[in-house]
């Protein structure tokens, strides 16, 4: 088995590290990442524990594809309680911080209570140590990484910006400068523990069973199916890619989602990174390289991501390249997620263009734009209002409407009247609008299914959104395009045990409810799966979106349908004979 | 007849490892089927199809003068 079997407990409050065992019967039923580090929060978190409190715990939980070279394994998870939702929260980090946990001996990670004063947690294998972060404390994200890296050598940094200091519900963490845990504030949560930066370093090893077979094994897949024309792209393009293939069909969020299509859409796609591309970089056991290191004027940054480039650049009505990138870094130094910093400050746009609320600021104002990642991340001036998001800016000022959230997660760079699974997606994610839990923006706009029909979509968004959960659990990167038969195939190898792709659709299921029971617990219902008004009344005018709306009737009809399939009642909550079919 | 093509990240390699390239074709039209035929493009490869910017399917026709841009699959987002 290629667990440590061994989870790390860190008082912060007291100052005291433990190992404890893992739990493996927990493992077996949800294998490791976002499937363990929710069942640890479940178990562990009272509910309607205030999120920014000492009560909330920090999870980070490797998988056990973790530290092997098994493609494409090089995820960590980091699950909270979300302060920007009150939700469940599990975010996923590339890099090389995952198997550098495991080296040192660990396959996950809890961090709970807070410091006193800021501390950063140095973990060299069993060695276990708090220190002062004083100085630390304001740095940029960068800065603390360069710091960091020079006292203690080759470790691997989690680390968060001033956002994350200031508890915003954007802040996120950063790792190895520009990977990003990015959604629902989880860099909030480090921050509210007085908890600047997490530092591993590992020098042991796993034991793999069978490691010629094995190595052989892995050689045959990453040659036969990771290595091919399904996933090349994140080498050849990176997600830059899905800016043409997003504006080709209309579902590119501009101005603040008020259209789908970008009049400047070519100063942002793949091509324009292109000729700004300086290298390109990988995660751990990664062939595909999906990272693009870039340059335009003075500013050099990993990405744009696509999420970035349609949130901070089209969505802000921003056609300058060079802008989104050095927009990028800034937000990346001060630890914000891009995508809800680009939707807040699109909404802050669209109201003081409409004349609902003067920010001062409207679209394609460059250097306003440019101006706003410090303002959120300091809560100064308009960021003061900024920093609260976009639901919590419409409760104040109005424009609820064209809030573009649910559950009080900006929604990322799909518009949902060109996809209407898209909009079930992201209704139903656990998190709140996540493109991440289900993207079938793949198969409606950029594929063959019908985007304007609810025909089999709840069922589509079904099926995606369990063998996600099973992904990220065992734990993968979602742009390997790997089936659950390859998943089943491979964590047969590594645990030792048969493993069908069947267990693994039960794992993924058992897993979301889980996320969903954790949401139940906290009071959310059928109310809390809706869209912004915007969505299914008013209509696209550009491209071949143009007069597209998600008709009301139309998604309830699609929401129902979901909760049948589930086995959940009519206000979306888990029948008692689901949760006895699923163990939970 | 002639179409103007780009095939886009992976799918390069299937033409001419040019952005843009244009195709003469020995025929007076061709469905978009056997223009990937053509090009040994394997369709499970293929996500969708632009001809002159709208979205056509495997069997749309071709009569020449269009431009076909061929996307990638894609996971993840």
């Amino acid at each position: 088995m290629t667990y440590t079997g061994k989870i790390l407990r860190v008082n912060l409050t007291d100052g005291k590290a433990s190992s404890e065992p893992l739990n493996l019967e927990w493992a077996r039923n949800y294998l490791g990442g976002k499937g363990l580090s929710i069942k640890y929060l479940f178990e562990e978190l009272a509910p309607g524990i205030e999120p920014l409190s000492e009560d909330n715990k920090l999870i980070l939980m490797t998988g056990p594809t973790t530290g092997t070279i098994v493609p494409n394994s090089g995820k960590l998870a980091i699950a909270a309680k979300s302060p920007a939702t009150g939700t469940i929260l599990d975010c996923s980090i590339g890099g090389h911080f995952a198997p550098e946990l495991k080296y040192a001996g660990y396959d996950g990670l809890i961090v709970e209570g807070k410091a006193k004063m800021p501390v950063y947690l140095l973990i060299e294998d069993s060695r276990i140590e708090l220190r002062s972060a004083g100085e630390l404390w304001g740095k940029g994200s960068h800065e603390t990484e360069f710091t960091l890296s020079e006292k203690h050598g080759d470790v691997v940094i989690l680390t968060i910006g001033p956002a994350g200091e200031n508890m915003l519900p954007m802040a996120c963490i950063n790792s190895q400068l520009y990977r990003q845990a990015g959604r629902g504030g989880i860099g909030a949560v480090m921050g509210s523990k007085n908890l600047k930066a997490i530092a591993v370093r590992g020098t042991g090893g796993l034991k793999l069973p069978g490691i010629r077979k094995f190595s052989a094994a892995m050689n045959k897949i990453k040659r036969e199916d990771t290595m091919t024309d399904d996933n090349l792209w994140a080498y050849s393009d990176g997600t830059p890619m899905i800016v043409e293939l997003s504006q080709s069909t209309g579902i590119l969020p501009t101005r603040n989602f008020q259209d789908g299509t970008f009049s400047e859409s070519e100063n942002i796609n793949a091509e324009a990174i292109k000729k700004t591309l300086k290298a390109k970089k990988a995660c751990f056991a990664c062939p595909l390289a999906c990272g693009n290191y870039v340059e335009e004027g003075k500013t050099r940054v990993e990405g744009p991501e696509y999420e970035t480039l349609a949130l901070c650049s089209a969505n802000c009505g921003i056609g300058n390249l060079e802008a989104v990138i050095e927009f990028n870094r800034l937000c990346d130094d001060f630890g914000l997620d891009t995508i809800s910093t680009g939707n807040t400050t699109a909404f802050a746009m669209e109201l003081t263009e409409k004349g609902i609320h003067d920010f001062g600021i409207r679209f394609g104002e460059v250097e306003k734009f440019l101006q706003v990642p410090a303002l959120i991340a300091r809560r100064e001036g308009i960021g003061a209002d900024l920093a609260l998001g976009v639901a919590a800016v419409a409760d104040k000022y109005g424009g609820r409407e064209f809030a573009m959230q649910v559950k009080g997660l900006e929604m990322p760079g799909y518009e949902p009247r060109g996809s209407w699974a898209m909009g079930l997606a992201y209704g139903t994610a656990d998190r709140g609008a996540c493109h991440m839990r289900a993207w079938p923006a793949a198969v409606e706009a950029f594929g063959d299914l019908d985007p304007f029909t609810i025909e089999g979509k709840a069922r589509l968004v079904i099926d995606m959104q369990n063998d996600n959960a099973a992904k990220f659990s065992a734990i993968f990167c979602d742009f390997w395009a790997l089936s659950t038969e390859r998943m089943a195939e491979i964590l047969s190898l590594l645990l030792e045990r048969e493993i069908t792709p069947e267990e693994l659709t039960v794992i993924g299921e058992r897993v979301y409810n889980l996320a969903r029971l954790f949401n139940e617990r906290e009071g959310f219902e059928r109310k809390d799966d809706y869209l912004p008004e915007r969505i299914f009344t008013e209509k696209l005018s550009t491209g071949p979106t143009a007069g597209k709306l998600l008709p009301r009737e139309e998604y309830e009809k699609m929401l129902q349908e979901y909760y049948q399939l589930r086995g959940w009642d009519e206000n979306g909550k888990i029948t008692a004979e689901k949760k006895k079919e699923l163990s939970l | 007849m002639i179409v103007k093509l780009q095939l886009k990240g992976p799918l390069k390699k299937y033409g001419r490892e040019a952005d843009t390239f244009k195709m003469q074709i020995e025929s007076r039209e061709i469905s978009v089927s056997d223009l990937l035929d053509l090009l040994s493009i394997p369709t499970s490869s293929v996500s969708f199809i632009l001809v002159d910017g709208e979205k056509a399917g495997l069997d749309a026709v071709l009569k020449g003068g269009e431009t076909v841009i061929v996307n990638p699959r894609i996971a993840g987002g």
